[in-house]
């Protein structure tokens, strides 16, 4: 009886998948996303079987978090060290090369730190000490999340 | 939307990451996600069968919820344990440090080798005669990511 629902769930789920596997670009990612969930809810309350309104927010609701969570692995696929750790290790063993993957990788982290310190500045979290010690300091903003950050590390690290 | 189901699926919400924590125990989630996902299997499976108990029968549809809220979840717990910017921030909490430092600050909690050992672990590497080499199922993973990628 509710096989519309159902099969509208499904189509959008199918057509995420493809756009998550067609479109690398996180920004264009989440317009395309956007757009899906739009369609959806634009077609689940003219077509479906479900009518309430809240039935149709708990719809894209489901929809928006299958968007939000496949960006966070996009996103990981892009940043992740580890990851592109095995990657070195699986040229290397293809290529039968015998030096170390560690000084490679410790290069690729060394150039990642130093992106995420520009990060750290550019975004406004921490900003130079005004002594001229050349030290980063924490700004407000910084201060709000790095509190919220240690709070959340308690929860997970006990 | 059922009240019962709408008290469920709150609970299921709210109920699988603490658990998913009590199982984890402080590990690392990337190196233990087969621990944590039969967890979340199983609560989405208490979820779909609340929904056909109340008569809210769209089980794709909360397939689908659950899938969002696990991979959002799986999202956010994987950066907070390995994001190097949030890492810094809570560093620069206690003391104000120079580039140099908060870099070997960084290298020193979470080093190349403390990298290798947790891919070691997890039993996407190992380590033959003292080379470092991939394991088929680092393989296998690589072969995914590579149709992603």
């Amino acid at each position: 009886m509710y096989y519309i629902d159902d099969f509208l769930a499904l189509l959008f789920g199918i057509s995420l998948l493809i756009a998550f596997w067609k479109v690398r670009t996180p920004l264009f990612f989440i317009a395309s996303g956007a757009c899906l969930t739009i369609i959806y809810s634009i077609t689940l309350f003219f077509i479906s079987e479900t009518k309430p309104v809240q039935d149709i927010i708990f719809y894209s609701m489901a929809c928006l978090g299958c968007i939000s969570g496949l960006l966070f692995i996009r996103v990981m696929l892009i940043r992740s060290i580890s990851l592109h750790a095995l990657k070195l290790s699986n040229t290397m063993t293809k290529n039968k090369k015998e030096c170390s993957i560690e000084d490679q990788l410790t290069e690729q982290m060394t150039s990642e730190i130093g992106f995420r310190l520009d990060d750290l500045q550019q975004k406004g979290f921490a900003t130079l000490t005004t002594d001229g010690s050349g030290q980063l300091t924490l700004t407000p903003k910084g201060r709000v999340i790095a509190q919220l950050v240690s709070r959340l590390y308690r929860a997970i690290e006990r | 939307m059922d009240t019962l189901f709408i008290v469920a699926l709150t609970t299921c919400i709210l109920l699988a990451p603490i658990a998913a924590e009590i199982v984890l125990k402080g590990r690392r989630l990337q190196s233990n996600v087969k621990r944590v996902a039969p967890l979340y299997i199983v609560i989405a499976l208490c979820c779909i069968t609340i929904g056909a108990y109340t008569h809210y029968p769209h089980p794709i549809v909360i397939v689908m919820y659950w899938c969002g809220y696990f991979l959002t979840w799986f999202g956010i717990r994987s950066h907070l344990e390995s994001s190097i910017l949030l890492k810094m921030l809570t560093t620069l909490q206690t003391s104000n440090l120079s580039r140099d430092e908060l870099m070997s600050s960084y290298l020193q909690s979470y080093s190349t080798q403390s990298r290798i050992a947790e891919l070691k672990n997890s039993g996407l590497l190992e380590s033959k005669k003292g080379i470092i080499s991939i394991t088929p199922s680092g393989e296998k993973l690589l072969s995914i990511i590579d149709l992603l990628d």
